[in-house]
């Protein structure tokens, strides 16, 4: 990339900043796992030699799949019947969409016990009802996770995605409509394929937000659900072996870049 | 292939008329242009014919067909627009690939029509590009090609040559001319460019504010325009006001006459004439014909050299001729002079501006 | 392993009080002193210490929280010297002074009034006592130990646990382990009763306000709760039978100003006075070092605090939590992930 030297001036104490205040803290933090307390590979080969520290990484990975897929089945056609709305309503709904943002993650974490909890709303309404005669066991498994990082991330896909359909030129869905094609063939072969950057990105970011969750999955988690971000808190607040730490956010990090890169490739194969 | 037919139709928006109460039709097979400044709702009727804006009044038929009320994709027209609307995630021959892939034709017969279309607009081998990776002039063919390539009954070309640089546009309109032949395809083209709507029509249909001005020939509406709009709108126009006298003669403010036709006009009445910078001769100041002025400025533009004139009585004059004639000087005094059947009196006899009369309409010869 | 009284008394007596401390460290022009802990109601707790050392000292404290240990490390490590107290758990205190992020206390300056021992330790000052018990609904059959919170069968309903791995001594309790023999902790043991109760543990809470929600919402029937969460707590019954006795330390950064560290040995000592310790107690039903406390609390609520309570409990074995982090730290996620 080549830069004017007026841009230079502005953009070169930004990128000096990063680099200083951002990566070298990153890299020396992940050196760590090679170089504490003297340079050794030991801290590696227990991470090898314990699989249970991977099959927490495992898990994490399955609970950012499960949560990005929710999210992208749940953000997706939100995002489309915004697109549709008249401009005051979409105001009024990318409000509504951005209010939990407002509200401490805490607090819309405990807000869903008080809905699905045995004794909550929901469950009261269903045995009210005569539905079920026992509660529906919404918290303390999976779905209660899904539940929790579905509520707090879907903005984080929606809006982008959002923004990326107002973007999309109306006149290309009229002209695949002059030319012949039936509604269901303006979405599958254009509306959709041109979204599909935006949704791609939408989802990765979502998965690898997912991946630092810490108080969601613990409470609504019932803490049945092991995620890496609580290990890795253990493994700095209480053990503590930052090296071990170091050396898992390694390999997360890395997981997270290539996720990264096949992003990449398909936005750019699509583009 | 089919003609077109607009009965009585009109589209508002609120308290605006972007069309008003248009009836005129196209002929099977004909190449026909709307011509207007923009604002003038040529666009709009564009987009009603395609059924991407319902209309407020009226009819239209395609091939007999009455579409009013029929969707985008049951109107079997095929429409470039403006900006082109390629698909920018597919290759060229998934673009062109497109119309026909959506009414589930059979492979073979896409990859022949497609090749086929792509080598009618010399288009062949670049297929697997992306639109990005192409000019705006391959873009626009691709449009074009994408717009043939299922055999619509009619093609709709909203400023199809808006974005392409001069020299471009002049070899594309000869080609397009040339397709819209070989094809036979019914054409309705939207342009605001005059010599555009010339070169390329079989008739022009010249709008303004929503109205239809004038239809006929581009020689009918150059050279006979309905009204004061059209014969400004289409060229430059020299207008000579003033009273029809007995003989041929037009008494202007000035008082000098003008020979002209009065085609039926009483004398005492008002007219207004006129005259093409092209049919203006300049003569030396010397001549015994023709009006005194002066020459205030001079254009050069190779092909032509045009002269802005001023009379004596404060009015402008234009007068042009091709390259190599006599040049005047600016400052220079000459003498104007044109030919009694090269003044063209407008229908409207007052010669105010262009109010549109039903008698407008009525001139227009729907086939 | 269990405190009798006489070793408690041991260390106990009455100091006389401060000398003429606050005139110099008014002479050190020390301003305000920085703190870290752990936020919530405990934090505010604190207050009754620090108004009494601020009205004398006219030094302001600034509290901050909350305290994770990565942030004591980072904290000194990165060479600040802004903090000059630190709260910290007994384990956290101990891996504290095994990384050498923690300075010695100067107990000569505090001149604390009498303390119980464990309190008094050298790198720390212990502050605030907690138990971690044992919970239920009071509509539940009652249990009498932990023997019959890991008896599913004749204690039927749902429980909740920590989810950390210091509930394990309860399950060796319940084994039948005496309280004297507990460590070193038989993990396989441990784990083995575990396994037989964990289908009926419904949640494995990480905050100390989810068990008396979990019992009064009815998700859970038995649990395993901090003692300040559930005392007072209508519809809630706890018992201090074998519960487990920790306290909360304050330490000194390494690198701490100098000044700033004699106006923190000023500040403890009067946190050792058990009239400001009654005071924080009616924030948080949680207990200061003060062996005389136990008898200043007010009668109805006495059997609410820990300290009340401490020839029933079992002190928590820091050592030996200290010395087999990384072991019973793997074996805990191992459980984890086969529940």
């Amino acid at each position: 990339m080549r830069l004017r030297a007026g841009v230079a001036i502005y953009v070169v104490p930004l990128l000096v900043l990063m680099l200083v205040a951002f990566d070298v803290p990153i890299v020396l933090m992940l050196a760590q796992s090679v170089l504490s307390p003297h340079p050794t590979v030991a801290h590696w080969a227990e991470l090898a030699d314990s699989p249970i520290y991977l099959r927490v990484l495992g898990n994490t990975f399955q609970v950012a799949t499960i949560t990005a897929v929710v999210c992208g089945l749940i953000g997706y056609p939100l995002a489309y019947w915004m697109r549709g709305l008249r401009p005051g309503m979409q105001l009024v709904v990318v409000t509504l969409v951005l209010l939990p943002f407002w509200i401490s993650i805490l607090v819309r974490t405990y807000a869903w016990i008080v809905v699905l909890g045995n004794n909550g709303i929901v469950n009261r309404s269903l045995m009210g009802l005569g539905f079920t005669d026992r509660p529906v066991a919404f918290l303390y498994n999976q779905l209660g996770v899904t539940i929790g990082t579905t509520n707090v991330l879907l903005p984080f896909l929606v809006l982008p995605l959002f923004a990326a359909m107002l973007k999309i030129d109306e006149r290309l869905l009229q002209a695949a409509a002059t030319l012949g094609a039936p509604r269901r063939a303006i979405f599958w072969r254009v509306f959709f394929p041109l979204s599909l950057p935006a949704f791609a990105a939408g989802l990765v970011l979502v998965f690898i937000l997912t991946l630092g969750f810490y108080v969601t999955p613990a409470i609504l988690g019932g803490g049945r659900v092991p995620m890496i971000a609580n290990m890795l808190d253990v493994l700095i607040n209480t053990l503590p072996r930052w090296e071990l730490a170091a050396a898992i956010s390694t390999v997360l990090l890395a997981a997270t870049l290539a996720l990264y890169a096949v992003y990449r490739t398909i936005a750019a194969r699509a583009a | 292939m089919g003609a077109i037919e607009f009965d009585g139709v009109g589209k508002r928006y609120g308290a605006v008329h972007a069309v008003h109460d248009l009836s005129v039709a196209v002929a099977e097979g004909e190449f026909v242009t709307i011509l207007g400044p923009s604002g003038s709702g040529k666009t709009t009727i564009l987009s009603l014919v395609a059924g991407l804006v319902p209309p407020t009044a009226g009819r239209i038929l395609i091939a007999g067909r009455d579409v009013t009320n029929l969707e985008p994709q049951e109107r079997r027209i095929g429409l470039v627009f403006q900006s082109y609307a390629l698909f920018p995630h597919l290759s060229v021959h998934g673009n062109v690939a497109f119309p026909l892939a959506v009414r589930g034709r059979p492979r073979d017969e896409i990859g022949t029509k497609v090749a086929a279309a792509l080598a009618r607009v010399r288009l062949a081998g670049l297929d697997r590009r992306r639109p990005a990776q192409l000019s705006g002039g391959q873009q626009q063919r691709v449009a074009l090609a994408r717009a043939f390539v299922f055999e619509p009954d009619i093609l709709l070309l909203d400023e199809p040559l808006g974005a392409l640089d001069r020299k471009l546009r002049e070899e594309v309109q000869v080609e397009l001319k040339a397709l819209q032949r070989d094809l036979g395809i019914t054409t309705l083209l939207v342009t605001h460019d005059q010599e555009e709507a010339l070169s390329l029509s079989d008739r022009v249909i010249v709008l303004d504010h929503g109205r239809m001005q004038q239809v006929g020939t581009p020689d009918e509406v150059y050279r006979h325009p309905a009204n004061r709009f059209v014969a400004g709108f289409l060229g430059l126009a020299n207008l000579l006001e003033g009273t029809v006298e007995a003989g041929g003669v037009l008494r202007l403010a000035s008082g000098e006459a003008v020979a002209c036709d009065p085609r039926g006009r009483p004398p005492g009445a008002r007219a207004a004439g006129v005259v093409r910078p092209e049919r203006m001769r300049l003569l030396p100041e010397s001549a015994g014909e023709g009006l005194a002025a002066r020459v205030r400025q001079t254009v050069y533009l190779g092909h032509l050299q045009r002269w802005h004139l001023e009379t004596a009585d404060g009015r402008e004059l234009v007068a042009a001729a091709t390259d190599g004639v006599r040049a005047a000087a600016v400052g220079e005094a000459v003498r104007v002079a044109w030919s009694a059947e090269d003044v063209w009196l407008l229908p409207d006899e007052s010669g105010e501006a262009a109010a549109p009369r039903p008698a407008l309409a009525a001139m227009a010869p729907v086939a | 392993m269990r405190i009798t009284r006489r070793e408690l008394l041991a260390t106990g007596g009455a100091l006389t009080a401060g000398l003429a401390a606050p005139g110099i460290l008014r002479a050190q022009q020390v301003k305000e002193i920085r703190i870290i802990e752990a936020g919530g109601k405990s934090g505010e707790s604190m207050e009754p210490y620090i108004k009494p050392f601020t009205d004398a000292t006219g030094i302001k404290v600034v509290r901050e929280s909350p305290n994770p240990f990565g942030k004591l490390r980072s904290l000194v490590q990165s060479g600040q010297n802004d903090i000059v107290l630190f709260e910290l758990g007994s384990t956290g205190k101990e891996q504290a002074k095994a990384l050498d992020l923690i300075e010695p206390l100067d107990w000569a300056a505090i001149q604390p009034d009498a303390m119980f021992p464990e309190a008094k330790d050298p790198m720390g000052f212990g502050w605030q006592y907690y138990s971690t018990l044992l919970a239920w609904r009071s509509d539940a059959k009652t249990p009498k130990n932990w023997a019959d919170f890991f008896n599913t069968k004749d204690f039927p309903g749902k429980r909740t646990m920590q989810d950390r791995p210091y509930g394990l001594p309860y399950a060796l309790l319940a084994d039948g382990v005496p309280a004297d023999k507990l460590y070193p902790l038989d993990l396989d043991r441990a784990f083995k009763v575990m396994d037989r109760v964990k289908k009926d543990v419904s949640v494995w809470w990480s905050a100390g306000a989810q068990p008396p929600q979990l019992l009064k919402d009815n998700e859970v029937q038995y649990a395993v709760s901090y003692s300040g969460r559930v005392a007072g707590q209508p519809g809630i019954s706890y018992t201090y039978e074998q519960a487990i006795l920790d306290l909360a330390y304050l330490v000194v950064p390494k690198g701490a100003r100098p000044a700033d560290k004699a106006a923190a040995m000023r500040l403890l000592r009067d946190y050792s006075k058990a009239a400001n310790q009654l005071e924080a107690a009616k924030v948080i039903s949680y207990t200061g070092p003060s062996p005389d406390l136990p008898a200043m609390l007010p009668k109805d609520k006495m059997a609410e605090f820990p300290t009340v309570h401490r020839e029933k409990q079992i002190i928590h074995n820091v050592k030996w939590w200290f010395d087999n982090a990384d072991l019973v730290e793997k074996r805990w996620q191992q459980f984890k992930l086969s529940l």
